[in-house]
């Protein structure tokens, strides 16, 4: 009895995992969601134009590693560069799991020995030096230059990803589909595969950004409005009323109209703050009701600050229905996306899937509005359905 | 128990507004605490009782500013609580505890019971990660439970046990002085008892005070050294535990106290049965808000709001009955528990004998007024019941000087 092995006792969030785990579709859509994060984050291990290895007469370079995070203007590529940066992080992440793999629960209570803190570490510093020996190296050659070069130069050793192409490539001459361009080319000569599966990038970075800055203001707003009540509560409220009296996708598109050149970073503000009123009366709600709730007040009499308060125990317990609301949330934000960019008003610079949707309508190719059409309902769909499962399995009535 | 003064309390008041309309105007203040004063003292258990929305939980929670409240004072090492900024109330905070009613809400589902109960050690500075680990784990097996459920969460627990883990939380800072409100109500009664002696346990090991809330006398009968009555907002009686039940002087204590199961299957003892509900807190009675339900109540009761006054040997009650100069003559305590047993014992004889002219006495409050009148009107009603039921009830004697009591004089 006295040597039983300590239990893992299940947390809130495992149970409600437990409990979203039950149910196919949503685990079906969720994996969905985490294939299109894959593709978006990867996309460039599958195509570019830049090879992981060149060796020629001048000696060894990794042009590749280099062109993730330097070889871009920031502003414009951000949307790449974004996902650049999760690409470099992945293996952290990955090793990260490998090594402290479900210790990471005990950092709550600094029991995460120090042991695999510093396994952590040593593959921290490996991998740091790797990509910055990698990037140190200055390569000789202009990025558009390797592909004629790799073709051309025999006494050249290269590594390329498997499609040597950039999505802004206009490859005239190639034909429909085939093994090289798996989804032919539109009228433009460009790949349409490559353009998809950078679109997903698009959408994804819309989704998940223009959702974090509303959900960071809306929950800002709300919290503040629920936990301190009386005169900043009516005036947030006012606030809030105000801004549901426009129509949100209208005020969205009146935006844009504005703008010289749509920008996509432009397009996740708009979306951003014209979105935040829901989870600002959402958290409001959550704070209103639980500001007053035992287990609250009694970390008040313990002798907390409000900020403690807020973030330890008023927080966290408001997270599921901000959860489902995000996850909902990031669906809608493509939609509006595709359908900035179907309207021509999106950034003219990225393949969205709603410009490729567009674009294949001007020139009456059927089949490229029906792939562009399917990724965004797939897309909407898995987000969506993940958001219902998420909200059965935070519905205690649902239970076991 | 000891005679120093812990807390003491002054003219605690908490008034919330009211508010209507679409610019939520105060229309006007729900008297939820108005106006009580007691002391807590050193190691002691002080029970305060009252029916449902009489204000038990606002004074508790406004006595540790967990509420903010409107008015008064509440000494405490010298420096008055309400005054103190933020930060001055929040270092005092582990020397003043609370207990909650429902072992449901009082914990957090998203922590576990060693960062429920840890995170306060250890912001308090009162040890480190480590450390507080194992006084968690102590703590647990001092309320009974076991050291290795340290890493679980609430939802694993019964009632019973998640109210021993909030009793943990409240003395882990080791407190001088806990509110418990309503502790033990939620719970089964035989878990009650065992919670109760937890407490009474954790009182003798750690010199704790308690302010014991409950709705219900019995409860606060066994833990407290004195209790406080409360009724619409205001204290009206506080005495000694055994001076309350054995001589409660205010109508409503009485009332209460009779609504409490007789052991003795045979006592004579009768079921005051208040009329009427409690009144809102919003528009309370004018004068003794206990006015429109008690049996004893008069012209002057209507007027005038009664002190909370010394009756005898430290037993405070706020009525106007022990205020009347007739109180010379006679204890007003028995004279007027008298009075009322007998108009009562009188009219239920009576109408067991199906005597239908008697329905008056218990129908129309005594009509107190000056000392004179009031003895004539004793006199009359004496002769009215007695004229109706021939015999009178036997009478608690206990304290009464005999020569002036109303059915000695017959
Ligand atoms: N936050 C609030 N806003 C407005 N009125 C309140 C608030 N809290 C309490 N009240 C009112 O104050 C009065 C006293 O409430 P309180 O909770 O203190 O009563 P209580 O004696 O603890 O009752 P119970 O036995 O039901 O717990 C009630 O009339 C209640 O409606
Ligand atoms: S003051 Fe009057 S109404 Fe109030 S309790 Fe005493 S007798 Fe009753
Ligand atoms: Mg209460």
């Amino acid at each position: 009895m006295a040597a039983a092995p300590q239990r893992e006792y299940p947390s809130y969030w495992a149970i409600v995992w437990e409990q979203f785990r039950k149910q196919r579709t949503s685990m079906i859509a969720l994996y969905t969601v985490v294939l299109l994060f894959v593709i978006a984050i990867y996309a460039p291990v599958l195509s570019s134009s830049v090879p992981f290895i060149w060796r020629d007469e001048s000696g060894l370079s990794f042009p590749w590693f280099r062109s993730l995070l330097f070889n871009r203007n920031l502003f414009d590529g951000s949307i790449d560069i974004f996902f650049n940066m999760l690409l470099v992080l992945s293996p952290f992440f990955l090793v990260s799991r490998l090594v402290l793999g479900r210790r990471i629960r005990d950092l709550e209570t600094r029991k995460a020995s120090k042991v695999e803190n510093q396994h952590l570490a040593v593959w921290a510093m490996i991998l740091i030096g790797l990509f910055l020996i990698m990037n140190s190296i200055e390569p000789r050659v202009a990025v558009p230059e390797y592909r004629e070069l790799a073709a051309a130069g025999a006494d050249t050793f290269s590594l390329f990803p498997p499609l040597r192409i950039q999505c802004s490539d206009t490859l005239h001459g190639a034909t429909g589909p085939g093994l090289s361009h798996l989804l032919g080319i539109d009228d433009a000569g460009r790949d349409i595969f490559v353009r998809m599966v950078y679109g997903t990038r698009v959408s994804l970075s819309v989704g998940v950004i223009a959702v974090s800055i509303y959900i960071t203001i809306g929950t800002t707003v709300g919290a503040v409005a629920g936990y301190f009540g009386g005169t900043t509560d009516m005036v947030a409220q006012r606030f809030i009323e105000i801004f549901l009296c426009f129509p949100s996708f209208f005020l969205i598109l009146t935006f844009t109209g504005f703008l010289r050149q749509p920008s996509i970073i432009w397009i996740m503000v708009f979306i951003g703050i014209v979105r935040w009123t829901g989870p600002a009366r959402l958290v409001r709600g959550e704070f209103l009701r639980l500001k007053n709730i035992d287990f609250v007040t009694a970390a008040r009499a313990s002798g907390l600050t409000n900020t403690r308060v807020i973030f330890r125990h008023v927080l966290p317990n408001a997270m599921g229905p901000l959860l489902v609301n995000a996850t909902f949330g990031v669906a809608a934000a493509i939609l509006v996306e595709s359908t900035l960019s179907f309207l021509g008003l999106g950034d003219p610079t990225l393949p969205s899937w709603g410009r490729i949707l567009s674009y294949g309508r001007a020139t009456g190719d059927t089949r490229m509005m029906l792939i562009a059409g399917f990724a965004i309902f797939v897309t909407v769909s898995a987000f969506n359905l993940s958001g219902e499962g998420f909200r059965d399995a935070l519905d205690p009535k649902l239970r076991r | 128990m000891s005679d120093e003064t812990l807390i003491s309390v002054r003219n605690l008041q908490k008034f919330f507004p009211v508010k209507k309309g679409l610019l939520r105007r105060t229309v006007g203040h729900v008297r939820a605490v108005n106006d009580i004063s007691f002391d807590i003292k050193k190691k002691e258990t002080l029970g305060l009782v009252g029916e449902s929305g009489c204000g038990k939980t606002t004074a508790g929670r406004s006595l540790l500013r967990l509420i903010e409240p409107t008015g008064g004072e509440a000494i405490y090492r010298g420096r008055d609580l309400f005054k103190l900024d933020g930060s001055e109330m929040r270092k005092l905070r582990k020397n003043l505890q609370i207990i909650f009613q429902d072992p449901y809400s009082s914990l957090n589902p998203r922590m576990t019971i060693e960062s429920l109960i840890g995170e306060a050690i250890r912001i308090h500075g009162l040890a480190d990660a480590e450390g507080a680990r194992t006084q968690v784990q102590e703590l647990l097996e001092r309320v009974g439970l076991q050291a290795s459920y340290v890493s679980r969460y609430p939802h694993e627990f019964s009632g019973g046990q998640r109210q021993r883990i909030g009793i943990a939380r409240a003395v882990a800072l080791n407190p001088e002085f806990i509110v418990c409100d309503e502790a033990v109500s939620a719970l089964d009664v035989s878990i009650q008892a065992q919670v109760i002696n937890l407490l009474q346990d954790l009182q003798d090991e750690f010199d704790l005070s308690y302010l014991f809330i409950a709705h219900d006398l019995s409860v606060v009968r066994h833990i407290s050294d004195r209790i406080a009555v409360m009724y619409l907002g205001r204290i009206v009686e506080l005495a000694e535990c055994d001076e309350m039940f054995s001589r409660p002087a205010h109508p409503y204590t009485q009332a209460l106290l009779s609504a409490i199961p007789e052991p003795k299957p045979r006592s004579t003892r009768e079921r005051i049965i208040l009329q009427g509900d409690v009144p809102s807190p919003i528009n309370p009675p004018t004068g003794c808000a206990f006015h429109t339900r008690c049996p004893a109540a008069y012209t002057r009761c209507r007027q005038e709001v009664p002190e909370l006054a010394d009756i005898g040997a430290g037993h405070m009650a706020a009525c106007h009955l022990y205020d009347e100069p007739a109180r010379a003559e006679m204890t007003a305590l028995d004279m007027h528990n008298d009075v009322v047993r007998l108009v009562r014992a009188g009219a239920t004889l009576s109408k067991r004998r199906g005597a239908p002219d008697t329905e008056d006495l218990t129908k129309s409050p005594l009509q107190l007024g000056d000392p004179s009148e009031y003895q004539e009107q004793i006199d009359t009603v004496i002769r009215k019941a007695k004229s109706v039921t021939g015999e009178f009830p036997a009478f608690n004697k206990d304290g009464a000087k005999g020569a002036s009591t109303p059915e000695s004089s017959d």
